[in-house]
């Protein structure tokens, strides 16, 4: 890992991508409505003429950092500008209405570095070990895998469980247009030259988290005012204050790396967690909500804990963890590497790019927020909605050309924008359509492969992982259902 | 400041314990969708000639996978139909037992929503996809960045030529930035 620390290192592109990725990052997750998957997928055409290395340097900057950022806007506006900073707001805005906004901000910096390394070493030494254990998957586990990654983001997806699958399968279904790799046949091509070659993860990754997201802030009713200006009074706490909050910021990290590591639990599961465990544990838990530290420490630290967990599945299994890395992944395949535990065994200075990229990442967020962002943050949040979404879409369209310089691919992102928009006001929720699209050919590859091998559907039910996976899977898609008809008789009982 | 709105927000996200007061109605729609997309896509998959459903052997074949998904998605869809109706007419007024005017009430945390802008900028969108094969993409991205910052003015009651300019000077400045910095051959 040495070598290719240095190599990146002395690397001025490598060095110039991640902190571009870091400040475009830092930018986006600050400004409300524009979420880390919304960041990234804007992004992601730009990476189309790099190389991988460069490539991950660039969107795993803007992922860590854009991470970081929701809490700007939770502390100064009471908004969270990411999905995981919803709790950081309970704490942070009244202490920004206290006049401590710089120590809010501080806070929410020093535990998301604390997090964003914890995770980082969570990462590190876990991936491998996964990823040797996953080697010996034969292909019943691997279709089990997606099986159970695909139960789980359906029904820990926002909406209802049954909604999810009906996504999920969508998304799927997506995955199988074109032609087949194995018999070249067509499916569901509709005589459309441009669908046999399947359709591409990117463009489709650009319509449903960058168009239909700005669509759907673009919907919310405007504020009557402009956000004011904060005052954020001093910047850095005491250092004993600081140490005091050393144990919640570890012991919340070790639940957001842990937490992040499951397929599609994401960082607003973590948060919670980290929140209601530091509140149980305080000697005071009625303070929390009126502006303790403690309250802005513990969900950020869990928050940016949850972005080296969240790479694992997408490393060793080649299953996302959340949205951002459904897109991360579609980077992966842009450049013609498909992630999983094969990726340990033939690109191994790859995976050792991803962990230097992420650590990289995290030491340029400390250093750039730390120095000039805090004191900007102010000014940015100012910028007026009408030009930040005007860019975003126009960006969306221009970056969805700019992959394959096919206009096929910018009318792929605006259908799949309406049609992601459209599945949003529906409750129907979004991301387990990108997962069927990136999970689908992995699926097909070896269902089809284990029904030749083992002849029957057996195979799947006679080997303890796969077995296992499945069952957990049913339970997970099938348990809201028999709960909430537990639910009914029980009323229809009193 | 209260901590209902948030834990109440994020509850709805991570589980299924709060209820929709919209859910009967989306999972009408959302089924009926659902159904008529599996029978669009079984009609042409189905009709479809050429060795799709051959005998491939010990090979399950193309067709396998296709015909797996789109009987799932025509049962979930008839099931979301099931519940939709069985909502409605069991419990007019509630949704699993609990009232539906306290279900998803707006909150502090959320603003509030008004769709028929976000189709008015999609529509324009799908409008740009159009006017760019008609007179290039820098003209269209132009005018669409233009209606964006218009319509977006509109909504936020500011001055809407000002706007417009605004509007076209984002485009500007991204389309040079992808012609000329990153080289994209934008006609």
């Amino acid at each position: 890992m040495l070598d290719v620390l240095f190599a990146l290192l002395f690397d001025p592109l490598a060095m110039g991508l991640c902190l571009a990725g870091v400040v475009a990052g830092l930018l986006f997750g600050a400004v409300p409505g524009v979420s880390s998957t919304m960041a990234l997928a804007v992004m992601l055409p730009l990476t189309y003429g790099m190389t991988p290395e460069h490539a991950m340097m660039l969107m795993l900057g803007v992922f860590f950092s854009s991470v970081y950022a929701g809490s700007v806007s939770a502390i100064l506006l009471n908004i969270p500008g990411t999905p995981g900073a919803m709790m950081t707001l309970l704490d942070g805005h009244p202490m920004a209405q206290q006049g401590r906004a710089g120590h809010a901000m501080s806070y929410a910096l020093i535990a998301s570095i604390v997090g964003g390394l914890f995770g980082w070493v969570f990462l590190t030494l876990t991936a491998p070990l996964i990823a040797q254990y996953a080697l010996k998957f034969g292909s019943p586990e691997y279709a089990a895998v997606v099986f159970f990654g695909l139960a789980l983001v359906a029904y820990a997806s926002s909406g209802d469980t049954l909604r999810g699958v009906v996504a999920g399968v969508l998304g799927l279904m997506l995955g199988v247009v074109g032609r087949d790799a194995v018999t070249d046949v067509p499916r569901f091509t509709f005589g459309i030259p441009n669908l046999e070659s399947g359709i591409d993860i990117i463009p489709l990754a650009i319509g449903l988290f960058g168009v239909s997201e700005a669509l759907a802030a673009i919907e919310k009713t405007p504020p009557k005012e402009m956000p004011r200006m904060v005052r954020l009074g001093s910047l850095m706490p005491s250092w004993r204050a600081l140490l005091s909050e050393a144990p919640a910021a570890l012991r919340s990290s070790s639940v957001g790396a842990f937490v992040g590591a499951i397929p599609a639990a994401g960082s607003a599961v973590a948060v919670a967690v980290a929140y209601s465990i530091e509140k149980r544990l305080s000697r005071s838990p009625e303070k929390f909500g009126t502006g303790l530290p403690r309250g802005v420490v513990a969900p950020e630290a869990a928050n940016n804990a949850c972005v080296g967990g969240a790479l694992i599945p997408m490393m060793t299994l080649g299953i996302p963890g959340d949205s951002i890395t459904a897109v991360l992944i579609g980077v992966l395949l842009l450049h013609g590497l498909r992630p999983g535990p094969g990726l340990f065994e033939s690109q191994p200075d790859f995976v050792s790019t991803i962990y230097i990229a992420l650590l990289f990442s995290i030491i340029l967020t400390a250093v750039i927020a730390g120095t000039i962002g805090i004191r900007l943050y102010n000014r940015v949040l100012m910028l007026p909605r009408r030009i930040l979404f005007t860019g975003v879409i126009l960006l969306c369209l221009l970056g969805a050309f700019a992959v394959r310089n096919s206009f096929f691919d910018v009318w792929v992102s605006i259908l799949s924008g309406g049609f992601g928009y459209v599945l949003v006001r529906l409750g129907v929720p979004i991301l387990p359509l990108a997962f069927g699209l990136v999970l689908g050919p992995v699926l097909e590859e070896n269902l089809r492969r284990t029904l030749m091998i083992h002849k029957d559907w057996s195979a799947f039910f006679e080997r303890p992982i796969s077995l296992t996976l499945i069952m957990i899977a049913l339970a997970v898609l099938f348990g809201p259902f028999f709960r909430s008809l537990i639910r009914r008789m029980g009323l229809r009982r009193r | 400041m209260s901590q209902t709105p948030a834990s109440k927000v994020l509850a709805s996200r991570v589980s299924d314990t709060l209820p929709e007061r919209h859910g009967p109605l989306r999972d009408l729609v959302t089924g009926a969708l659902s159904v008529l997309i599996a029978i669009v896509l079984g009609a042409s998959h189905f009709n479809q000639g050429g060795r799709l459903h051959e005998d491939y052997g010990a090979e399950p074949g193309p067709a396998l996978l296709p015909e797996l998904l789109l009987a799932i998605l025509g049962t979930a869809g008839i099931v979301l139909i099931i519940r939709g109706v069985l909502s409605k007419i069991s419990r007019p007024g509630q949704i699993n037992g609990i009232d539906a005017s306290e279900s998803d009430a707006p909150n502090d945390f959320e603003q509030q929503s008004e769709p028929a802008w976000a189709f008015l900028v999609l529509a324009s969108t799908i409008a740009f996809g159009l006017l760019q094969t008609a007179f290039g993409f820098g003209i269209a991205a132009a005018i669409l960045g233009a209606i964006l910052c218009a319509t977006l003015a509109y909504r936020e009651g500011r001055p809407i030529l000002r706007a417009l300019a605004e509007g076209i000077v984002v485009a500007a400045v991204l389309y040079g930035a992808f012609r000329l910095v990153l080289s994209v051959p934008l006609t």
